[in-house]
């Protein structure tokens, strides 16, 4: 059980206890101050209302158009399946009287459940995989689609990411609209990075203000197709380039730029 | 409200009688913020788009559940969250421990960190852009892409305890801030 804690304390752990950063045990006994004391819970309802508007201060796009009707289908498909439950299975009457052989025979049956039931694990195991692995190459494919959109749209631009150092191979090229945030990269022979470290792009403002455009790994052979979904339109941006930071990404640049290009004039 | 404008209290009671047409209103009525939220966290189309139909069904499974205890969109936008952070968080845990499969070639986090100016409001927009950068990023990485404290922490390479205190000390500023707004 959880030791009980004061109002200060409490108070103190509650923006941790709404942001889901605390450890169970501390969970635990945060919930049960709350269940009892009624300044904190008032507290915390200040503090989601903070939360709250953030969540509905994001910039607003809208969803896919086939997404209510998507809804609407799955759901209406749903209380299909759950709308009339199964009749109660009934014994039947040789089912109670059971002679000896009967006990073998449930024996048999529970070793042939086990069976079936590691069988279907296993099935369902390689099926959630298989599902996995579909719905990877959707999304790859719909990738790849949004960059042969971009690369055949009359209005896009292609702007080339080099490097500022001749002995160096890496490269990219930046698909674009300039009116929109969206963006396809591509990258080639960037060194692959272990696992604790990540590429981040960076999209510049004047100045020294930027903004992140998100991070990155490349494969084995140092390629990687990338969607971006800047802040802000592309017009908005003076330069774009990309370092290498600690996994997870750093609010700014912490290693020198690896490729990069202006992107006024373009 | 009359029964052209029904309140999402009552939506939700019809959704529970397994009303579609309530289903498709309450999703008229919310589904540009629930997607982009989504997208904000995901900053994937593909993604966001499934999660919001997850929201909505979760929503259509348990609304008899509900308990009305502030606006509904607010627990929409929490339910989806919620959600978001599980996917990031699974999507952290897969690349920590699996070698580089195709699908982490392509994975991008979005770009939550412009919102001082990108945010809908003025007076969100004047809260945000008047935080110090450290506490705004700290708040940020935590509500939009899930990030524990420490992970932060690390991210960051700053103090844990630094951490802590900058995100309590920016909820505590936006607090003061929105309070404010709403007195006046």
């Amino acid at each position: 059980m959880a030791a009980p804690l004061s109002c200060d304390y409490c108070e103190e752990l509650l923006a941790d206890y709404l942001l889901h950063a605390l450890e169970p045990e501390a969970v635990n006994a945060v919930t049960e101050h709350l269940s009892t004391c009624e300044r904190c819970r008032a507290q915390l309802t200040t503090y989601e209302a903070v939360l709250d508007q953030l969540a509905q201060a994001v910039p607003q796009q809208e969803p896919p158009a086939e997404l209510g009707s998507r809804l609407l289908a799955a759901a209406v498909e749903g209380s299909m399946f759950t709308a009339s439950a199964p009749e109660p299975l009934r014994p039947h009457r040789w089912l109670t009287w059971r002679p000896r052989w009967v006990f073998f025979l449930t024996a048999a049956n529970v070793v042939l459940c086990l069976g079936m039931g590691w069988w279907t694990w296993h099935v369902q195991r390689e099926a959630a995989l298989v599902h996995q692995r579909w719905q990877d190459v959707q999304r790859h494919l719909a990738l790849q689609r949004q960059a042969f959109t971009l690369i055949s749209a009359p209005e896009a631009r292609p702007v080339v990411l080099r490097s500022d150092k001749a002995e160096s191979s890496a490269h990219g090229i930046l698909l674009l609209k300039s009116e929109e945030p969206n963006a396809v990269l591509i990258v080639q022979d960037l060194p692959p990075l272990q696992r604790d470290r990540t590429y981040q792009l960076w999209l510049g403002l004047g100045g020294s203000q930027r903004d992140n455009g998100g991070v990155f790994r490349v494969d084995e052979q140092g390629f990687g197709l990338i969607r971006i979904t800047a802040p802000r339109p592309f017009t908005a941006y003076q330069r774009v380039g990309i370092t290498e930071e600690p996994a997870g990404g750093s609010p700014g640049p912490t290693t020198p730029r690896v490729i990069g290009a202006p992107l006024q004039g373009h | 409200m009359d029964d052209a404008h029904p309140t999402d209290a009552s939506l939700l009671a019809r959704m529970a009688q397994r009303d579609p047409k309530a289903l498709d209103m309450f999703y008229t009525r919310h589904a540009r913020a629930v997607f982009s939220l989504a997208l904000t966290m995901l900053g994937e189309h593909a993604r966001a788009t499934d999660l919001a139909q997850d929201v909505f069904l979760l929503v259509w499974r348990s609304a008899g559940t509900y308990q009305p205890t502030g606006s509904a969109r607010a627990w929409l936008l929490r339910l989806t969250r919620n959600r978001a952070i599980d996917e990031l968080r699974r999507d952290r845990r897969r690349l920590a421990n699996e070698s580089t499969l195709p699908e982490q070639i392509f994975h991008t986090l979005p770009a939550p960190l412009a919102l001082a100016d990108a945010a809908e409001r003025q007076a969100v927009r004047d809260a945000l852009a008047a935080l110090p950068a450290e506490q705004r990023d700290a708040l940020f990485l935590a509500f939009f892409q899930g990030l524990s404290h420490q992970e932060i922490a690390t991210c960051l390479r700053t103090p844990l305890g630094t951490i802590k205190a900058r995100i309590r000390r920016a909820l505590q500023t936006l607090r003061q801030q929105f309070q404010g707004e709403l007195d006046n």
